[in-house]
């Protein structure tokens, strides 16, 4: 019988309370006033250099690459309270955009004053290194679902996923509804299929009643288990 | 405020991009009817693509980049449609709609 896990179940116990403390030091030790995005601003620009690592405080945002042909991969979602531009530790450009999906806010912090609070601070420099580790299961799981999955299991999967993200994050109705600001085509983007796709395969989620997608928001209907065991052979041990 | 008609470029855009929708829209629902095997759609898009490579290196370079951008887009998308509706107990959509009875 399957485990059922969480995020927060997989994070070894003895490591918990220092996640905790580095990330509570982290915040603290970042601008107080948050940067306030608009849809669509972009927070990092493509292949251009950075020296900021974000906390996000409200909205969604995405990481994304086009390519000079015009074709667009979303590599991934950013949900608020998670830190992001980890990277820029490490390296002095960013090869992808960040850009904000809805109205959004976010804290930074220089990677200097980072590296010399980590430097002081064991705690914190375990945080930075789980939200990579973190960063990298989600990797992943979609380079599984981009390499091997079919659209249906891609689509099923990438909802749930955030179902699943929202309810760890206490949106407590996101087992039920949530909304989701991504137009189809970005969707498309994400999981590497085509508007047209994507449209047949939510018409064919939506005949069998396990879920719909209406004005921007996701809503399970009476069928989502069929839905669930669609996703179920690309989905890792959380369950994502 | 009516809209303005539509200029030349973006009326061929839209001519465009309807036939390229209604294309691939066709050869989702011949493979979900099984009417299609992916790999024959995949080989017959790899034609177009390769006939499209020969064409811009000879004219219209600009818009056959374009269209080898969408092609690609296409083959990827296509690559990923076999269905898993067996598996989760999802009847596959019938293989043809009831014709009307003429009057």
């Amino acid at each position: 019988m399957a485990i059922a896990l969480s995020a927060a179940s997989l994070t070894r116990p003895d490591v918990k309370s220092l996640l905790h403390r580095g990330k509570t030091e982290l915040l603290a030790a970042m601008s107080p006033t948050p940067e306030v995005l608009q849809r669509g601003d972009i927070l990092v620009q493509m292949e251009e250099p950075h020296e900021f690592i974000y906390a996000i405080e409200s909205g969604w945002l995405s990481r994304s690459r086009t390519l000079p042909d015009g074709r667009r991969q979303v590599i991934v979602l950013f949900l608020p309270s998670e830190i992001r531009g980890i990277k820029t530790i490490f390296m002095t450009h960013q090869p992808d955009a960040i850009e904000a999906l809805t109205p959004a806010s976010a804290r930074r912090i220089h990677y200097k004053a980072a590296c010399e609070l980590a430097s002081r601070d064991f705690a914190v420099a375990l945080h930075l290194a789980w939200q990579l580790a973190e960063d990298e299961r989600r990797l992943h799981n979609w380079n599984v679902r981009l390499g091997r999955a079919n659209g249906e299991e891609r689509l099923a999967a990438f909802l749930l996923e955030l179902r699943n993200r929202l309810t760890a994050l206490g949106v407590s109705s996101a087992g039920a509804r949530y909304g989701l600001p991504l137009t189809q085509q970005q969707i498309a983007d994400h999981i590497g299929l085509t508007t047209v796709h994507v449209g047949r395969v939510l018409r064919r989620f939506g005949e069998p009643e396990m879920v719909d997608i209406r004005s921007n928001e996701v809503v399970f209907l009476g069928n989502v288990r069929l839905l669930e065991e669609i996703a179920r052979p690309v989905q890792d041990l959380v369950g994502e | 405020m009516p809209q303005r008609a539509p200029d030349k470029k973006h009326k061929l855009g839209g001519q465009g991009q309807a036939a390229l929708w209604l294309g691939e829209s066709l050869i989702l629902a011949l493979l979900e009817s099984n009417l299609l095997e992916i790999e024959t759609i995949l080989e017959a898009i790899d034609i177009v693509i390769g006939a499209k490579k020969a064409k811009a290196a000879k004219d219209n370079a600009y818009v056959c980049r374009a269209a080898l951008t969408q092609l690609a887009s296409i083959s990827a998308s296509i690559a990923a449609a076999k269905a898993t509706s067996n598996q989760a107990g999802v009847e596959p959509r019938p293989r043809s709609r009831q014709r009307r009875s003429p009057s």
